[in-house]
C-alpha cells in the first residue's frame, strides 16, 4: 500500500461518520473521497438518536488519533523513557533531531506512572506494531531484566539509557551518565562551600532506584575522603550516622512527590535548625528544598547542591541560593541512541567501536556530565532555553 | 441483559476501532497480551465489584498487592521458602487484613473508606518497612509455577499432554485463571442464597437486617473475599513482573478496580452490579491505552484520550439504560 493511503482512508470515513445526519454535531466536513469505501457502507443501521454520543466518539477517538505513526520505508524505532519529566523533552529533542537526520520513523514514549510494568505494556504492544529497535531507561532494572532479555533482545536491538540493568547481557549497549561520578561531583562542592562540616540531609525521590544509590554512594565517599572511581561499599540508609566530618541526619525519600519532598525539609529544619547543607539527587529535589529553606527563615541558611536542570534551580544559581547543580546531557541520550539503533538495524555491529573508542567491557558509553555553578550557568541556561523552546 | 448492552457496545466498538488502528493491533500476540492484562486485572476488579454490590468499598487493595507481593517474594528469595509453601501465607494475610477491615466496619462503625484508606498507608509503610526500601525480585525462583502461569493455554496443554494441539496460542493462563473465578463468582453471586444477600444488604441494609439476613457477618464476608482475591492476584502478578517494588508496587490499582467494576455497572450506591459487567469493565479498561499505544497517540495526550473515551463510554451506558426504560413503560 502507498503510504498515507490508508491515513487518507481514515479521514475520509471519519468524514463519512461525520456527515450522518444526527443533531448534536454540527460539523460538516468535506475530504475527497478518492480512492474509499462508500461512505454507504458505515452507516449504521440503528438510526436513533442515540447513535450521536457514539459517532461523537468514533469521531472523537479518531480525530485525536490523527494519522498511526507513518512508516513506509523508514526504521521504526523508540525511546522509553522511565516517566514523564521535563527532564526528557531534552531527551526527545535529540532523538527527533537524529531521527530526521537518520529518516528513522520514532515513537517516543514516556510513560507517566514510571513502573517497570507500565514499560513492560508499552513495549509488548511496539512489539506488536513492528518496532525494529527501542531504547529503554529500564524502571526496576534488575528485575525488568529478565523481560527484556527473553522477549525483547531476542526479538529487535535494545539498547539501555539513563539507567542500566544490572545483566549485561540483556543489551546491545548502554549509554548513559556515571552516576557514581555525578554524585562525587555533588559532593565536591559541599566541601567546597560548607567546609567546616555539620549537619548534612540528602532528599531523593526513592531509594530503590539505581542512580539514587550511586549519586547518594559519590557524595558520601567524597566526604568521607574516599578516592575512587567505581562505586564500591554502600554505606546504610541509618539516620544520624558520622561522614567523615558531616552527620549524616537522614536521607529523606519522597516518592517522586515535590510537595512531599517540601514538607520533609521543612519539618528537617524545624527539627535541624543548624543545618548546614542539603542535597537533593532528583531533579524536583532542590527546588522543593528551596522553598523550604525560605519558609523556614532561619538566621544561617543551609547550602544548597542539587541535580539536574529544572529552570527553578537554575533561577536559584543565578541568584545564588543554590551554590550548584549537577547536569546530566539527556539531549546526546536521545541523539546517540537513535543513531546506535539505527546502526543495529542496517547490521553495522562494528559501530559502537568505530564511534565509541572510550567504551568499557560491557559496552558502557558514559555521557559526560557537568557542573553548574554562579559563573557558568547564564551561557548554560541561554542554551537550554533554545533547545526546549523549539 | 439489556443492562449491560450500553458498555458492550462500547466494548465493540474500541475493540473495531483497535483492529482498524495497526496490522499490529490485529496480531495473536496483541490479543495474547490483552488477555493476560484483562484476565490479571480483572480479579482486582472482580473482588472489588463484589465489595462494592454490598454497598462497601476498598481503597487498600493497592497496598495489600504491594505488602503480600514484596512478603511472597521475600518468602521464597530471603528465606528460601517454596512458592507452593508460601502462597497460603499470602493468601492468609489476605483473609486477616479482610476481617480486620470487616471488624472495623461493622463492630466499631468506622466508615469503609477511613478504614480502607488508613489500610493504604498502613500496608504500603509495612511493605516498605519490611523490605527496608529495597526492591524484592523472586529472581529464577518459582520457575516452575513461571511456566505455568505466564504463558498460554495452548502452549501448557501441549507440553501437558505432550500432543501437537491445533489450538491458537492466544489465550493467556491468567485469562484462564481470572475466567474460572469469575465462573465461581457468578454462580456464588447470581445464582445462590449468600449471593442474593449480597445484593440484598448493598440496596437496603435495613430490610435486608429486617427480614432475617446476619448483615454483619455477610458484610465481613465482603470484605474477607475482597482482600483474599486481592492477595491472591499478587502471586500471579509477582511471578508474572518477578519483582516487587514496595514504595510503587500496585499504586492506584484500586482506582483501576473499582473503576473496571463501577463502568462493568456496579453502582456505588450499592444493590446493582453483575459478574459480566465487571468483566466487560475491566476489558474496557485495558482495551484503551492498547488502543493508545496502536494509534501511536503522544504519550503526553494519552490520558486525555483514555479520560474522555471512558466520559463518553458511562454517558453512552447511561443514555441506552434510560432508554431502555423509556421504552419499556
Amino acid at each position: 500500500m502507498i503510504p498515507g493511503a490508508r491515513c487518507a482512508r481514515l479521514w475520509a470515513w471519519n468524514a463519512s461518520l461525520l456527515a450522518l445526519p444526527c443533531e448534536s454535531i454540527i460539523l460538516y466536513r468535506t475530504t475527497p473521497l478518492s480512492n474509499t469505501r462508500n461512505p454507504a457502507d458505515f452507516e449504521p443501521t440503528m438510526k436513533h438518536r442515540l447513535t450521536s454520543p457514539l459517532l461523537a466518539l468514533a469521531a472523537l477517538s479518531l480525530l485525536l488519533a490523527g494519522c498511526p505513526a507513518k512508516g513506509g520505508g523508514q526504521t521504526k524505532l523508540a525511546f522509553i523513557t522511565n516517566n514523564a519529566n521535563e527532564f526528557w523533552t531534552l531527551a526527545q529533542r535529540g532523538s527527533e533531531a537524529a531521527a530526521k537526520k537518520e529518516n528513522v520513523a520514532l515513537e517516543f514514549k514516556m510513560p507517566s506512572p514510571g513502573t517497570s510494568e507500565e514499560q513492560q505494556r508499552i513495549i509488548q504492544d511496539l512489539l506488536s506494531k513492528g518496532i525494529q529497535g527501542i531504547a529503554i531507561s529500564a524502571n526496576d532494572a534488575e528485575n525488568i531484566a529478565g523481560f527484556l532479555k527473553r522477549d525483547v533482545a531476542s526479538k529487535v536491538p535494545l539498547i539501555t539509557q539513563d539507567n542500566d540493568v544490572p545483566d549485561a547481557s540483556a543489551r546491545r549497549c548502554y549509554l548513559g551518565t556515571h552516576n557514581y561520578r555525578a554524585g562525587r561531583a555533588a559532593g565536591e562542592l559541599v566541601l567546597k562551600h560548607a567546609p567546616d562540616g555539620g549537619k548534612l540531609a540528602i532528599f531523593v525521590g526513592q531509594m530503590d532506584a539505581q542512580n539514587a544509590v550511586e549519586r547518594r554512594q559519590g557524595v558520601i565517599d567524597v566526604l568521607l575522603g574516599i578516592d575512587q572511581k567505581d562505586m564500591k561499599d554502600r554505606t546504610p540508609l541509618t539516620a544520624n550516622q558520622k561522614v567523615g566530618k558531616y552527620m549524616l541526619v537522614d536521607t529523606f525519600t519522597d516518592e517522586a512527590k515535590e510537595d512531599k519532598c517540601q514538607q520533609r525539609a521543612q519539618d528537617a529544619l524545624t527539627k535541624h535548625p543548624d543545618m548546614a547543607c542539603m542535597v537533593g539527587l532528583w531533579a524536583y529535589n532542590p527546588p522543593a528544598m528551596l522553598r523550604a529553606v525560605k519558609q523556614s527563615k532561619l538566621d544561617k541558611a543551609p547550602i544548597i547542591v542539587g541535580f539536574d536542570e529544572d529552570y527553578q534551580t537554575l533561577d536559584a544559581i543565578q541568584k545564588g541560593e543554590i551554590v550548584g547543580t549537577i547536569v546530566q546531557n539527556p539531549y546526546e541520550f536521545g541523539y546517540q541512541s537513535i543513531r546506535i539503533l539505527k546502526a543495529f538495524v542496517e547490521g553495522n555491529n562494528d559501530f559502537l567501536k568505530k564511534e565509541y573508542p572510550s567504551i568499557d567491557a560491557q559496552n558502557r558509553i558514559y555521557i559526560d556530565h557537568r557542573v553548574i555553578v554562579k559563573n557558568n550557568v547564564d551561557e548554560f541556561y541561554t542554551k537550554l532555553k533554545e533547545l526546549r523552546g523549539k | 441483559m439489556k443492562k449491560l448492552l450500553g458498555i458492550f457496545l462500547f466494548l465493540a466498538i474500541l475493540y473495531g476501532l483497535l483492529l482498524f488502528a495497526d496490522p499490529g493491533a490485529r496480531s495473536v500476540q496483541n490479543h495474547l497480551n490483552l488477555g493476560q492484562r484483562i484476565g490479571l486485572y480483572g480479579i482486582l476488579s472482580l473482588a472489588v465489584g463484589m465489595l462494592i454490590i454490598t454497598g462497601g468499598i476498598d481503597l487498600s487493595m493497592g497496598s495489600v498487592v504491594a505488602l503480600t507481593s514484596t512478603v511472597f517474594a521475600m518468602l521464597v528469595r530471603d528465606h528460601g521458602w517454596s512458592p507452593i509453601a508460601a502462597m497460603p501465607v499470602v493468601l492468609a494475610m489476605g483473609v486477616v487484613i479482610g476481617l480486620v477491615h470487616g471488624l472495623l466496619v461493622t463492630q466499631v462503625r468506622v466508615q469503609a473508606f477511613i478504614v480502607t484508606l488508613c489500610g493504604l498507608f498502613v500496608y504500603r509503610g509495612i511493605a516498605r518497612w519490611i523490605a527496608n526500601d529495597a526492591v524484592k525480585g523472586l529472581g529464577s525462583m518459582g520457575e516452575n509455577w513461571k511456566d505455568v502461569l505466564n504463558t498460554d493455554l495452548g502452549s501448557v496443554l501441549e507440553r501437558w499432554t505432550g500432543w501437537d494441539l491445533p489450538i491458537p496460542k492466544v489465550i493467556h493462563m491468567h485469562l484462564v485463571l481470572f475466567l474460572i473465578i469469575l465462573a465461581l463468582a457468578t454462580v456464588f453471586l447470581h445464582f445462590t442464597r449468600h449471593g442474593r444477600y449480597f445484593f440484598a444488604l448493598g440496596s437496603n441494609e435495613r430490610a435486608a437486617k429486617y427480614s432475617g439476613i446476619s448483615v454483619n457477618t455477610y458484610r465481613i464476608m465482603a470484605y474477607v473475599l475482597c482482600s483474599t482475591l486481592t492477595a491472591l492476584f499478587a502471586i500471579p502478578y509477582l511471578l508474572y513482573n518477578n519483582s516487587a517494588t514496595p514504595s510503587s508496587t500496585g499504586n492506584f490499582f484500586e482506582l483501576y478496580a473499582i473503576a473496571g467494576a463501577v463502568l462493568g455497572g456496579c453502582s456505588l450506591r450499592g444493590g446493582e452490579g453483575t459478574s459480566v459487567g465487571i468483566l466487560i469493565g475491566t476489558a474496557i479498561i485495558w482495551l484503551l491505552p492498547n488502543l493508545t499505544n496502536m494509534w501511536g497517540i503522544p504519550s503526553s495526550l494519552e490520558y486525555t484520550v483514555i479520560g474522555v473515551a471512558l466520559l463518553l463510554g458511562a454517558t453512552l451506558d447511561e443514555v441506552l439504560r434510560r432508554w431502555g426504560r423509556v421504552s419499556k413503560a
